[in-house]
């Protein structure tokens, strides 16, 4: 496995991201009220942000920003804050269920540990064509524009089956519910 | 590829048309659209392009699959009597569109050539279907069945992408023939083949075997397609299956067919499991509609068979058992929805065996078309599921598999057990269904099915020649 | 040509009657069945007994896997289609005393029944053979389930399940031996018994096993027999007359034409084994008959003992031995499908086919009784009927493989006339009961079933060799190819 030399400083910032990255996650799923888990998730983005500023892809960080932890999570609060969840909170599952999810997240993390460790980097993805440049906008645009043009249109097809599906779903409707 | 744009374009002026307060010609017109679709795609036939960049390949198995997904889905609509019923609480406009979008995205799946259109097209097909399955908003079971197969559904879709990314690390390509090539030249000890590479296969299989219903991914299924209304669990046992199943044959037998060694078990247990579970469960349902499920699940199971099998001649068997299997499921579908309509108990359309009881007495023509197509589901001679079951067993001895083999006989005799049960209750028990008045085009398909059933168990080479 | 007009015709004839919905049909079925039966003879009087296979026709199937439709006809194919076509016309001729519910339903199913049992016995391609056993089932299972008894539903669904099961696992070894034909492979039965003569001993047990189960379970032999006698009581009697006088012969051909051949180290093996099993089962179906009081049970049961004797003669793989149960598959179709019709006709009047309330129709009908006694004569095998020709061969055949099993299976002898002798007593003479004081005399159907029954169990006993020189060219053909 090569080693690249990075600045000391660049490594202890990326630990440092990551413990808040896995801390925030954390708390997410741990914390009691609703609003403080979505708040949780806005900051973990954040962070998964700082991770692609580092990985040198700045227009990811951005539109993670704006679209991620700017609209979606804000839509999550607006949803929770409308309605009243204090009073639904979840029954704890059973111990069982408990140890089987332990079990199998477990199994999980060290299959992915396990993966990690062996990785290498193979021919395909050589270094000298890594510039500068490469995760900016300009390169990004060109490819996609370029290369990936048809999944970027038909994609079209997938938000608009979403909005179709949304507001079908979500029109109000008269009549009682039956059953 | 053209169908997919004409099939785009086709949604939207479906939508339109919905503007218009005629609602009777959405499903002649959905019907003319599909047709269309149809005949782009048969045009062509004896091609091999790639598109785009490599993102699509057009060849004679993707026209192969996409007419069966566009048969299946020509039969789905025109049982589906327009859903006019319900002047208030229907959107026949939407659903068509709907409908026509997700066979957009099957057809993606099927044509792919880059995981990324895998990836879409397995997006768009499940998203509409997460939709249609939440359309009847006034039942509870279908909020439900929505609500898990969105959840279930997303988390599959994560899966699937994660092992995209870690294939993607591993050989430094999407195109699938550009994987196929890294993995066949390269062994394992070299360094050039990483663990990753098998976490990613893994993955991979796992988010397309949750989406085809596979053991042990399947708990979704009974419950979704029993929540869902009646017309959209026939478009889901079928068109998803088969788009989903062409989609991992395509992968695995050519991007990871150099390490067949590693994820043939993986598939051979899987499709044992998946065959018993689906099998024995189904014997103790009350409901048709949920026994259909289970039943959904077990041809998953032998799909799975000819798969792990990969023989020169599983893409002509996959063919073959996805059109005797989406005929037949359609069928029964059919009938099922006429009957249970018929026989309401408090509001809710009565899906469970008894239902059928007497069918045979007013209705000859119901119970004969429910008869074939149990039968062919069984997979006795005489109707095309015998011939792609013998199929997929002669795929499966040129392979060895001997376990999945037994198993898949036994379950044939337990899967012989409850497709009767309709069989039984229709011709041999005493009901006092009344006669059924039938739409002209319904009787049509159904009298088509049937015979194309029949016709198909006496003479499959009509159609696997061509496959 | 011939044979495939032969399986045609019934079919074309059973679609006639459902599309013309019901005038006559028991006309239409009846003059197609003496068509067929015409044809039947036709072939008869033409075949050349040389062991060659004639009348053949042979199409392209299935091209792309090599399954061919190839049909034709050689000694042991002829017995049995003129079994087939000598027993049908007089099944639909038992019917007329009575009027089925949906009636074009009825008599097309029994000539789609005819048209499957005629492709079984003449395909000379394993996979048609296959194809042809299974569609078999469909027709008897709708005619047992719909015009049948009380208890039709859940008896005949354990037959369907029951006989399937077994036939699935002959599939998985048709399909194996497929698979081992050269090249683009083939299924032409040629072809497979070429590709057999290959196997080792322990892959023939394997595949002994998968076959015997399939045919011991349509037979049925010993331990493989608990669907027959409730299915057969709860049949409707045209039913019960395929099933027992034609449907079981099914298992019978099959132990000769792709038992036998295919896995003769099998045999060798567990053909021990099978004997004594089928003797096994003829003395308990013996037994059990003694005991019965219905006599359609008692019927049932008998067939199941005669069955035992068939399948131990098949598995002596001697000469005697196999023309014997090829001649006693013909003899034991036309008696069992005449007592069934005297049982029948017996119910038709009484309401009841209980022994111990019957009696005394000697006194009111004595034509009934001459015929009774005589299909029951056959059926116990005394000289002069066609039954003691089949029994004869057959015991011979078993007593050169083993002293002992012959001794046991010539137990059936006694055995069968104790049961038999016992049900016409029981029935025909002694005292009028109250449910056969007014005993109708014979109706011209009646007589016209009973009457060329009776003949035939009387001339094919004078003279065998109707039937004996056709045969034997074919079985020392097939002994060849076993040794």
């Amino acid at each position: 496995m090569t080693y690249y030399l990075l600045p000391k400083i660049i490594m202890n910032i990326w630990y440092f991201l990551t413990a808040l990255t896995l801390l925030s996650a954390l708390m997410t799923i741990i914390a009691k009220n609703p609003i403080h888990s979505v708040l949780y998730l806005v900051f973990t983005f954040f962070c998964i942000s700082g991770h692609y500023v580092l990985l040198n892809a700045q227009f990811l960080m951005a539109v993670n920003i704006i679209v991620y932890a700017g609209a979606i999570m804000v839509l999550f609060l607006f949803v929770i804050m409308m309605l009243d969840l204090r009073k639904n909170m979840p029954d704890s599952k059973s111990n069982l269920t408990k140890l089987a999810g332990a079990i199998l997240g477990g199994t999980l993390l060290v299959i992915f540990i396990g993966t990690m460790r062996k990785a290498s980097f193979n021919q395909a993805t050589i270094l000298e064509n890594y510039t500068s440049q490469t995760g900016m906008v300009e390169s990004l645009g060109k490819i996609l524009y370029r290369d990936y043009i048809l999944p970027f249109e038909l994609v079209s097809v997938l938000f608009f089956v979403a909005m179709v599906g949304a507001v079908m779903l979500g029109k109000r409707e008269a009549g009682e519910r039956n059953f | 590829m053209n169908s997919i744009i004409a099939l785009s374009l086709f949604g939207i002026a479906n939508l339109f048309l919905g503007f218009l307060n005629n609602r009777k010609i959405l499903m002649p017109a959905t019907l003319a659209f599909i047709l269309f679709a149809l005949g782009l795609n048969l045009a062509d036939w004896n091609t091999e392009v790639l598109w785009f960049n490599n993102m699509l390949r057009t060849n004679n198995l993707s026209v192969n699959f996409t007419t069966v997904i566009l048969v299946a889905t020509l039969l789905v609509v025109a049982i589906s009597r327009g859903f006019g019923d319900d002047e208030e609480h229907s959107h026949p406009a939407e659903y068509y569109a709907i409908m026509l979008f997700s066979v957009v995205g099957a057809i993606m799946m099927v044509t792919f050539e880059n995981l990324l259109m895998l990836f879409i097209g397995l997006e768009i097909l499940s998203v509409s279907m997460y939709v249609l399955t939440g359309s009847d908003k006034r039942n509870l079971r279908s909020n439900e069945a929505a609500l898990k197969y969105f959840l279930m559904g997303a988390f599959a879709t994560g899966i699937l992408l994660f092992g995209v990314a870690l294939v993607y690390g591993a050989t430094g390509s999407f195109s699938i023939y550009g994987i196929g090539n890294f993995v066949t030249e390269n062994r394992m000890g070299q360094s050039e083949i990483t663990p990753m590479l098998y976490v990613g296969i893994l993955l991979i299989i796992i988010g397309l075997l949750f989406k085809v219903s596979a053991a042990p991914f399947h708990f979704w299924t009974p419950d979704v397609y029993e929540g869902a209304p009646t017309i959209f669990t026939a478009f889901m046992s079928t068109v998803v299956k088969t788009a989903g199943f062409a989609a991992l044959y395509r992968l695995l037998s050519v991007s990871f067919v150099g390490e067949y060694g590693k994820w043939v078990y993986l598939l051979y247990f899987l499709c044992a499991a998946t065959l018993i579970i689906a099998n024995i469960t189904a014997v103790y349902q009350q409901s048709f509609k949920r026994m259909m499920a289970f039943s959904s699940i077990s041809h998953a199971g032998y799909l799975l068979m000819t798969v792990t099998s990969n023989q020169a001649t599983t893409q002509s068997s996959i063919l073959f058992y996805s059109l005797a299997y989406s005929i037949a499921t359609v069928t029964a579908f059919a009938v099922m929805i006429l009957v249970s309509e018929n026989k309401t108990s408090n509001g809710k359309p009565d899906e469970s065996f008894d239902a059928f009881k007497g069918l045979a007495k007013n209705n000859p023509l119901l119970a004969f078309a429910l008869a074939v197509s149990m039968l062919s589901l069984a997979g006795i001679p005489l109707t095309a599921g015998f011939w792609g079951k013998f199929f997929i067993f002669s795929d499966a001895f040129k392979r060895g598999l001997i376990l999945d083999l037994i198993v898949a006989v036994l379950m044939s005799a337990v899967g012989v057990y409850y497709y009767f049960k309709p069989i039984i209750a229709s011709y041999m028990k005493e009901g006092n269904i009344q006669e059924i008045t039938i739409k002209p085009i319904y009787k049509l398909t159904l009298i088509i099915t049937t015979i194309l059933t029949i016709l198909l168990g006496l003479m499959p080479d009509l159609v696997k020649s061509i496959f | 040509m011939l044979t495939i007009s032969l399986i045609l015709l019934p079919i074309i004839a059973g679609l006639i009657i459902l599309l013309t919905k019901g005038d006559n049909p028991k006309t239409i079925a009846s003059i197609a069945a003496f068509v067929e039966l015409i044809l039947g003879g036709y072939a008869y009087n033409q075949f050349v007994p040389n062991g060659s296979s004639q009348f053949g026709a042979s199409y392209n199937w299935i091209a792309s896997a090599g399954i061919k439709f190839s049909v034709g006809i050689d000694g042991i194919s002829l017995i049995l289609v003129c079994l087939t076509t000598l027993v049908v016309p007089f099944i639909i001729l038992s019917t007329f005393g009575r009027t089925e519910k949906n009636a074009p339903t009825f008599y097309a199913l029994i000539l789609f029944m005819q048209a499957a049992l005629i492709g079984v016995f003449t395909a000379k391609d394993i996979f048609l053979f296959y194809f042809f056993f299974e569609v078999a089932l469909i027709p008897v299972y709708f005619l047992a389930a719909i015009w049948g008894g009380e208890n039709r539903i859940k008896v005949t669904f354990k037959f369907f399940i029951y006989t399937l099961f077994g036939s699935l696992f002959m599939l998985l070894g048709l399909v194996y031996l497929y698979m081992k034909t050269p090249g683009l492979h083939s299924s032409a039965i040629s072809e497979i018994y070429q590709i057999a003569e290959g196997l080792n001993g322990k892959q023939q047990g394997y595949l002994f096993w998968a076959f015997f189960i399939a045919f011991a379970i349509k037979m049925p032999v010993f331990p493989f027999h608990t669907w027959q006698p409730d299915t057969y009581v709860e049949s409707p009697t045209a039913a019960t007359m395929l099933m027992s006088g034609v449907m079981l012969k099914m298992g019978t051909y099959g132990l000769i034409r792709i038992l036998l051949p295919i896995v003769p180290l099998g045999v060798q093996t567990w053909g021990t084994t099978a004997i004594t099993l089928s003797v096994i089962g003829i003395v308990y179906g013996s037994i059990i008959a003694i005991q019965q009081r219905d006599m359609k049970r008692l019927i049932a049961y008998s067939s199941f003992a005669h069955v035992g004797l068939i399948s131990a003669g098949i598995f002596s793989r001697t000469l005697e031995g196999l023309q014997g149960s090829l001649m006693q598959m013909l003899a034991h179709g036309i008696n069992v499908v005449g007592l069934f019709a005297i049982s029948e006709f017996i119910f038709q009047r009484t309401k009841s086919r209980d022994l111990s309330r019957l009696g005394g129709i000697t006194q009111t009908t004595p034509n009934l009784t001459v015929y009774f006694v005589i299909i029951m004569l056959g059926s116990v095998a005394m000289p002069l009927t066609n039954g003691f020709v089949g029994e004869f061969l057959l015991l011979k055949g078993i007593y050169t493989y083993n002293v002992w099993f012959g001794a046991v299976s010539g137990l059936t002898i006694i055995l069968g006339a104790v049961y038999m002798l016992r049900m016409v007593q029981k029935s025909m003479f002694g005292e009028t009961s109250k449910l056969t004081q007014g005993f109708a005399d014979l109706a011209l159907h009646e007589k016209m079933t009973l009457f060329p029954l009776a003949f035939m169990v009387i001339w094919f006993g004078i003279a065998p060799n109707t039937f004996l020189p056709i045969i034997e060219p074919a079985v020392k053909q097939l002994l060849t190819i076993i040794k």
